[in-house]
């Protein structure tokens, strides 16, 4: 599924990461600036935005999943005495004692090394760190995370360069 | 030649004029020395995350904007130095993304970072 939806939106070019602030501005010489600078995004906001929308999904559903428990696995299934029809089952399933063995737990994917960001790079997207940090505005270990070492390195270093710089709490996650 | 990203906070509720001026002379600190301005970059005004005190004032707002240039390292301190004390900026920071245009634009194109 994963693999899919990437191939999808790959082949688009995704805009902003970060939702724009909804146009609440309160300097009436913004859009004035604005005009000073080239932007010229104004007609694929939508689109991308949806796009961006899919991205973010698939880093916040890889994070929920690595921190919840191991998967409930065949042998235990069997243990418990759950049987459907057309099972399987072997002789020592129908004791009634729990497996001595336990399936490993599913091996943590690094989410930024498939989708090939590169978190110092992103250090001013505050949405995209936003994942990496607790409630409380403080990083998450990489068995939270399930990045690689290298990538925790550097989203911590984005982390901390976007605190210094104010786009992100240090004490918060608002995004 | 380096590939640099100025990442500027900038007081909010500035006169368009003075806030054109700032950017302008910005971008003329990093030309005059010989570098390339390749980008600029409005990203709006926003509730800053925390309260900050700059210019013996606190600010609770800032107007963000980012520049990407071409320079040579020596450019970066003037830079610096310049900002530090223009009272319109609030936060600075000269992000070195890298010393090859293809190592940052990989990613930056998957989230909009234009580069």
């Amino acid at each position: 599924m994963l693999a899919s939806v990437y191939r999808n939106t790959a082949a688009k070019s995704l805009k902003s990461l970060v939702p724009k602030v909804g146009g609440t501005s309160a300097v009436s010489s913004h859009n004035l600036v604005a005009r000073r600078f080239k932007s010229d995004d104004a007609g694929e906001q939508e689109e991308s935005r949806q796009h961006a929308d899919s991205l973010l999904n698939i880093i916040a559903n890889s994070i929920n999943s690595q921190t919840s428990g191991s998967v409930a696995n065949e042998q235990f299934r069997m243990a418990r005495g759950n049987f459907h029809r057309g099972d399987i089952y072997k002789p020592s399933d129908l004791n009634d004692s729990k497996p001595t063995t336990y399936a490993p737990p599913p091996k943590p994917v690094d989410q930024l090394k498939i989708l090939k960001l590169n978190p110092i790079v992103e250090y001013k997207n505050a949405t995209l760190l936003s994942h990496y940090i607790t409630p409380l505005g403080r990083l998450m270990s990489r068995e939270q995370t399930g990045l690689s070492a290298k990538n925790q390195r550097r989203v911590t270093k984005a982390v901390r360069r976007a605190r210094a710089m104010c786009i992100i709490s240090p004490t918060a996650k608002l995004h | 030649m380096v590939f640099y990203e100025l990442f500027c906070i900038s007081r909010t509720r500035l006169v368009e004029a003075n806030l054109k001026d700032l950017v302008k002379q910005t971008s003329l600190i990093v030309m005059n020395k010989g570098g390339v301005v390749r980008n600029l970059k409005p990203l709006g005004e926003k509730q800053l995350p925390y309260r900050i005190r700059k210019h013996q004032e606190y600010h609770v707002q800032g107007y963000q904007w980012l520049m990407q240039f071409d320079a040579n390292p020596t450019v970066i301190g003037e830079l610096n130095k310049r900002l530090k004390v223009d009272p319109r900026v609030l936060r600075h920071a000269v992000i070195r993304l890298g010393s090859k245009l293809e190592d940052v634009v990989a990613s930056a194109e998957k989230t909009g970072t234009r580069v």
